[in-house]
């Protein structure tokens, strides 16, 4: 399998996910594609909330997003594993199928923590799904 | 911790180089200067080390190679501008414009993965990019780094 993706969102960061990835992708040689994902409707009611504007509050989460993306590719860098990194703000499945047909990924790995409806992401994605609990 | 602005020790406005390679030579030179790089042949193994293993081409035309090494003295940034693309094989396929390099010291990790989040964060506007790829000097640089960061 040559290529992986690792789906990750604020409320479903794991160091487990990202250690079982890193350690598939190493030995079957894959490069892991990591999707951080924004979802609006949080950043949204964050704000308000906080009593903060939604720009504010998306430009705290996005460099909280990309530190997190960093500290992944650091341990990749670390372990040898070949990684590239994204960070998107908009619906789950769908942005998740299109980096499979884009990027011609093999399996999509997630945490079970994450607020994707998974039953709907295994009947409509392309790749493998795998669940990390 | 240090702005990106406070960061940035090299500006180079038109990149005379060609090639990935090229340009990391071109940014890496001035450092090696300013003594800020003590040793120009680990950094680059490092640096190109990175490389092979990632894509430091972010999309948007803009490219962040980095790397944290022994041979960097402190944390600094140097920027470069392409006006012809450099192929950096970024996630859109698209050529790299904007190039901003990082070196790092070993231990400096927690401020180096903040740097690199800041810098892709204010990367990512539209407007930054476009200024970057418009300014006339180098003041015009720093005063558009200093406004993505307010």
């Amino acid at each position: 399998m040559e290529r992986i993706l690792l789906y990750i969102d604020e409320k479903s960061r794991s160091k487990k996910t990202v250690d079982w990835v890193l350690k598939i992708a190493k030995v079957l040689k894959s490069r892991v594609y990591v999707l951080y994902l924004l979802y609006s409707q949080r950043i949204e009611d964050k704000a308000k909330r906080l009593k903060k504007r939604a720009e504010e509050i998306r430009s705290e989460m996005e460099e909280e997003g990309w530190s997190y993306l960093y500290k992944i590719e650091d341990e990749a860098f670390e372990r040898e594993v070949k990684v590239s990194l994204f960070l998107e703000e908009g619906e789950a499945i769908s942005l998740i199928n299109s980096m499979v047909e884009s990027y011609e990924i093999g399996m999509v790995v997630l945490g079970i923590n994450s607020g994707i409806e998974i039953e709907k992401l295994i009947r409509e994605s392309k790749a493998s799904i795998a669940i990390i609990k | 911790m240090e702005s990106i602005r406070e960061l940035l020790e090299v500006i180079i406005l038109k990149l005379k180089s060609k090639d990935k390679i090229g340009v990391i030579k071109e940014l890496t030179s001035p450092l090696l200067k300013k003594g800020v790089i003590t040793d120009e042949e680990e950094f680059l193994k490092a640096i190109l080390k990175r490389e092979n293993l990632e894509s430091t081409g972010i999309g948007f035309g803009v490219a962040i190679p980095h790397a944290r090494t022994k041979s960097a003295k402190k944390l600094v940034l140097a920027f470069g501008r392409s006006m012809e693309g450099i192929d950096f094989s970024s996630i859109d396929g698209k050529p790299s414009y904007l190039v901003f390099l990082i070196a790092a010291p070993e231990d400096k990790k927690s401020e180096y993965i903040l740097t690199l989040a800041r810098l892709s964060k204010i990367l990512r506007r539209e407007d930054i990019r476009r200024s970057l790829r418009n300014a006339k000097d180098e003041e015009e640089v720093l005063q558009t780094i200093e406004r993505a960061e307010k």
